[in-house]
């Protein structure tokens, strides 16, 4: 048998992983005065503002345009806040609809609603370069069952953006440093024994 | 159910922590053996070659931290980060020879060194180098950003595991740096 190995590639199979973590609803954190906090709750609108008022400018548009929106397998991203969800959303619609010609909705629907949230910001610049390995988000979507609204505004959806030839989320959970009881959805799936990566 | 979290802010990012688990768990040396790379095939090869058996890591990660997050917590880890921070040392090349006898060559040892000062470090907390080594009791976060912050904060790193005293205040030596 004559095997045959092509000269000067090195091929892998790595891939992006990125995990929506859903946190338990009935999880209350204790303050330094002894009163307890739910962990999750809804951002509200002067959090929303203060929190993308660094891309805005006076006239309130969004320069989103020198950031990279290559949301791939790095670098380890744990994208908590409204303006790291606002990308990842107005992102990943964006690279939907290249893709997808008959399908256009979404991205326009998204950035109303970020207007309708903030409604200091009148427009949204986004960089030309945008990628993805897959469209997670959607898949999210469907299967857990949230509106895009949920995603950005509530605390309790948190995304990371991961690769499994780093797998520093994977890390969390195989030296058991995860917050199991805190965590009710990893789409990843890591809580319920280790995953192949 | 409810969390207490009291911490300091500026602890958690940008910075290298240590931290000590509750759970004591010793390696075995089956498992030091592996993380050193030595397998039945590897004993083998080198025997038919008649070539002594490497010390060697490959070229993997050299724990630069700058720009990254890692989190050190098994013993292949471990090793190799002591071994980037101790700088080829003889003592840990000494104490490798006597705990698996089969490795002969110390050369092939990346010459990186990760500018962590972690003998200074484990001996001003009375810490063996060995122990450091061969217990999953120790985890060591290296964190350029604010990755570790983000998660600890987000309520998704379970603190219950470590020590009180490592948990809720975890050692920051980057100050030990050379």
């Amino acid at each position: 048998m004559k095997i045959q190995i092509r000269r000067n590639v090195f091929e892998t199979n790595s891939s992006s992983m990125h995990s929506l973590v859903i946190r338990r609803n009935d999880i209350t954190s204790v303050d330094d005065n002894n009163v307890e906090h739910p962990i999750n709750r809804i951002l509200t609108h002067d959090e929303m503002l203060t929190n993308i008022k660094r891309f805005m400018d006076k006239q309130g548009i969004v320069d989103f345009s020198y950031r990279n929106w290559y949301f791939g397998r790095s670098p380890f991203r744990i994208m908590t806040t409204f303006s790291e969800k606002v990308e990842y959303l107005l992102a990943s619609y964006l690279y939907f609809r290249r893709y997808n010609e008959e399908n256009q909705i979404g991205f326009d629907e998204a950035v109303a609603l970020i207007k309708k949230l903030v409604p200091e910001v009148k427009d949204i610049k986004c960089p030309s370069d945008i990628g993805f390995d897959e469209a997670y988000y959607f898949s999210w979507k469907n299967q857990y069952g949230f509106s895009d609204e949920d995603f950005l505004t509530h605390t309790r959806y948190i995304a990371i953006q991961d690769g499994d030839e780093y797998g520093k989320w994977h890390d969390v959970y195989l030296y058991n440093l995860a917050s199991e009881d805190v965590i009710e959805v990893d789409s990843m799936d890591f809580h319920n024994g280790e995953k192949e990566c | 159910m409810s969390i207490v979290r009291i911490m300091n802010s500026e602890k958690l990012c940008d910075r290298a922590y240590f931290y000590i688990k509750k759970e004591n768990r010793e390696v075995t040396k089956e498992e030091l053996q592996e993380a050193c790379g030595i397998y039945p095939w590897t004993l083998e090869r080198h025997k038919e070659d008649n070539k002594p058996i490497p010390l060697w890591f490959g070229y993997g990660d050299e724990f630069d931290y700058k720009d990254n997050f890692y989190i050190i917590a098994d013993v292949n880890a471990r090793l190799q980060f002591a071994y980037a921070s101790y700088f080829n040392d003889d003592e840990l090349n000494n104490w490798i020879k006597e705990q698996l006898p089969m490795i002969e060559d110390f050369s092939k040892i990346s010459t990186y060194r990760n500018g962590f000062n972690l003998r200074e470090f484990l001996n001003e907390n009375n810490i063996t180098v060995q122990d450091f080594i061969m217990n999953d009791k120790y985890v060591v976060v290296l964190d350029d950003g604010i990755h570790w912050g983000k998660l600890v904060y987000s309520y998704l790193v379970d603190l219950d595991v470590f020590t009180e005293e490592t948990a809720y205040q975890p050692i920051d030596f980057y100050g030990s740096i050379d």
